[in-house]
């Protein structure tokens, strides 16, 4: 039982209480790089259907009650990683309390600052997953620095061949030239453009995970921001509508 | 090393035991303080840990050609900061002639700006204002002789303020430091930093405390008569300041500027091993660190009284010594002067070439680390002051050496295109927050530029995360746990 494995994993920064077979209760106070403490969360547990899924006991109280920035879902749970929630068991739940910890000391970040940690967050929606496997490409071509700095910062050489991408059919136009990429056959000779195609290029992936991140924001369209950050979507879609 | 909260209270408790003393009388009666000023000559050897209130005139002089002096056909190179430091020297050398007279005039440097403090004749405003400009006077003929016996440019701008002001001693031997706070210090700066024409300029309070016919209308703006300037100047005979310049001009020795890379951490370069010819240079980004308000605040602590002026001595001092902790103990940096109410220094990263990206990061953790050690400071102090903290940072190469004549009190000197800099962009920060300059922005890497971005000082604990600092919990969870990425789910509805 899921509860029962997070139940034995009980970090020294939480105190867990059972509230019944699919409810618990979790208080918690952290510590930050200077050795100071967060504020306390006071979070609640529910292991419904397969899921083990957390909220703020009384919504909005430390958290917004919705943020996709703060990695906040509409009905007020957490997202702690990618299927955080799934498959929690004796040999996982440790792992389980580390996604916590992390996203709790990322709020207090977040609540100064207006932004998320760089390097602390998956794409939202879909793009997660592509975020993955274009991460994944992008270290067998020795382009991981690069990877990362087309997510989060729209610069580098990445981000820079997406200009030549064929919006029409989301691959890179001249399929006989050298990937932009930088990808290399075994012999050091560069592969082309196609070839690159059938391995997955994190150019290419790229692109794909910017269009799951716009169909992402259109899903939320109509939703409220809470204006606690200093960039969000939601903002730019009320201003505009 | 970097900021801990525990170890910052520990030591803001530490500072609150070195307060400087205030007298009770302070505000009514300060002519008891004004002997013992006069007596102590030269700034830096006022009693360490008393304040008084200093009644006199303020003069500020600002060197105008020292930042074409900086680089060399665009950039700064060994030679260029030779010949910076050769021009700083000589004008420090003549400047310190100031200091040894026996009329108690107490004179201070930092970088291209000379900073005079004018008490007698005591209680006589206009007969004070008149030495300052005397003083002014004989320093733009010795400037303008030593410029054409040198072969350096040598324009000066004056600004003079009169009024009371705070004065502290803080420090040790070659760190030792004086401040005067308040309104007459500020103004007379501003009013020498306002623009780029030489001359000497009175504030509005000066002029109406000048003796009748100093100023007259001219072209719509008030400036000092010529007549009154020339029977001023020949007035004062200055001997000692004369006898100086012929030196300085005659001198053909010029003391030779040697650099080598120090040994980082820069904290360890400690400023009495530092002459000409054993001076440290390497890549640094400098931080000017202003209390934003506090002028204000202390203005309205000396009209309030002894209490007042108690809590506001209290207040600046455990700030400042905070401010040095944290850049020297906690990031490993060097303070090069304390200047009024704020602090310069430098920090600097690459052991072997020089490491931009990692000066610059470093230098706005630190400043952060400073924002919350700042915080700490107001609680333990308790104080609602409406007082922030203003911080800029620049990058460039940056000498670091003593100059000038006094030896012991010889003084502690970083000048450059990045020192110069880090204090223009804090002055261009309206309020509180932090800015780099133009070359730190450039140097910067992203995630660093993004939260500089925002115009904001945040926690050090904020900045770490968003920093990625190594001593951040959520930085080494990622690290070790990919999957602890906070992921949105798509929208279930
Ligand atoms: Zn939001
Ligand atoms: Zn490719
Ligand atoms: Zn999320």
């Amino acid at each position: 039982m899921a509860l029962d494995a997070i139940a034995d994993t009980v970090p020294p920064w939480a105190e867990f209480r059972r509230i019944g077979t699919r409810a618990a209760e979790v208080d918690a106070v952290l510590v930050r790089s200077s050795g100071a403490f967060t504020r306390l969360f006071e979070l609640e547990v529910l292991h419904l259907a397969a899921e083990v899924t957390v909220y703020e006991r009384v919504r909005g109280k430390t958290l917004p009650t919705f943020c996709p920035e703060r990695h906040i879902n509409a009905d007020g749970s957490f997202c702690l990683g990618l299927r955080a929630g799934q498959g929690i068991n004796s040999a996982t739940a440790a792992t389980w309390w580390t996604k916590l910890h992390a996203f709790l000391l990322c709020q207090e970040t977040a609540a100064e600052a207006g932004l998320w940690p760089s390097g602390a967050q998956l794409s939202h929606g879909d793009a997660g997953d592509i975020e993955l496997l274009a991460e994944q490409a992008a270290a067998e071509t020795g382009a991981s620095a690069a990877y990362r700095d087309a997510v989060e910062f729209d610069i580098g050489p990445i981000a820079a061949g997406l200009s030549r991408i064929n919006k029409a059919t989301g691959r890179l136009r001249n399929g006989r030239s050298p990937c932009l990429c930088g990808r290399k056959h075994r012999t050091g000779k560069p592969l082309l453009r196609r070839e690159c195609q059938c391995l997955g290029c994190p150019i290419e992936l790229e692109f794909e995970r910017r269009a799951a991140v716009d169909r992402f924001w259109r899903s939320m369209s109509g939703l409220q921001c809470c204006g606690t950050m200093l960039e969000c979507r939601l903002k730019a879609i009320a201003r505009s509508s | 090393m970097s900021w801990n909260a525990d170890r910052a209270k520990t030591r803001i408790r530490e500072h609150l035991k070195t307060v400087p003393a205030v007298d009770s009388n302070i505000a009514l009666d300060s002519a008891q303080a004004q002997t013992t000023v006069r007596k102590s000559g030269l700034i830096g050897r006022l009693p360490i840990r008393q304040a008084f209130l200093v009644e006199g005139v303020h003069l500020y002089g600002q060197l105008l050609d020292f930042d074409g002096l900086v680089a060399e056909g665009g950039s700064e190179t060994e030679g260029s900061h030779r010949r910076l430091l050769r021009f700083l020297n000589m004008h420090y050398r003549v400047w310190d002639a100031v200091v040894d007279n026996d009329d108690g005039d107490r004179v201070d440097y930092h970088g291209a700006r000379l900073h005079a403090v004018i008490t007698s004749p005591a209680g006589d405003a206009a007969a004070q204002i008149t030495r300052a400009v005397a003083l002014a006077g004989k320093l733009s003929e010795a400037a303008e002789r030593l410029g054409q016996a040198h072969g350096f440019p040598s324009r000066i701008r004056f600004g003079i303020d009169h009024g009371r002001c705070l004065a502290m001693t803080t420090g040790r031997s070659h760190e030792k430091d004086t401040l005067f706070l308040g309104r007459p210090a500020n103004h007379a700066a501003k009013l020498a930093a306002a623009e780029d024409e030489a001359g000497i300029f009175l504030t509005e309070t000066a002029q109406q405390r000048a003796r009748p016919g100093a100023v007259r209308k001219s072209a719509g703006r008030t400036v000092l008569d010529e007549t009154y300037i020339r029977d001023a100047v020949g007035s004062f005979a200055f001997d000692s300041l004369e006898r100086r310049v012929d030196e300085v001009a005659q001198d053909a020795v010029e003391p030779i500027f040697r650099f080598k890379r120090p040994e980082l951490p820069l904290a360890s370069v400690k400023f009495a091993d530092l002459s000409p010819a054993n001076s440290v240079r390497m890549g640094m980004a400098s931080i000017f660190a202003d209390i934003d308000g506090f002028t204000d605040f202390v203005d309205q602590a000396i009209e309030g009284g002894a209490v007042e002026i108690t809590k506001a001595v209290r207040t600046v001092h455990v700030i400042r010594e905070e401010l040095n902790s944290v850049l020297n103990d906690d990031f490993g940096g060097k303070r090069v002067r304390f200047v009024g109410d704020c602090i310069q220094g430098c920090v600097a990263e690459g052991e072997r070439t020089d490491d931009g990206p990692g000066s610059v990061r470093q230098a706005v953790i630190c400043a952060n680390g400073m924002r919350s050690s700042f915080d700490l400071c107001l609680d333990a102090v308790d104080s609602d002051a409406a007082i922030g903290l203003a911080i800029g940072v620049e990058y460039g190469p940056t000498p670091m050496t003593r100059l000038g004549y006094r030896g012991d009190d010889s003084v502690r000197c970083a000048a450059s295109r990045a020192t110069i800099n880090a204090e223009r962009t804090q002055q261009s920060i309206e309020g509180s927050g932090i800015r780099l300059g133009v070359v730190a922005q450039q140097v910067a890497d992203a995630a660093v530029r993004r939260i500089i971005a925002t115009g904001r000082l945040m926690s050090f604990d904020t900045a770490s995360d968003l920093l990625g600092a190594s001593q951040s919990p959520a930085v080494q969870i990622m690290r070790s746990e990919p999957a602890a990425r906070s992921h949105a789910a798509r929208s279930k509805r």
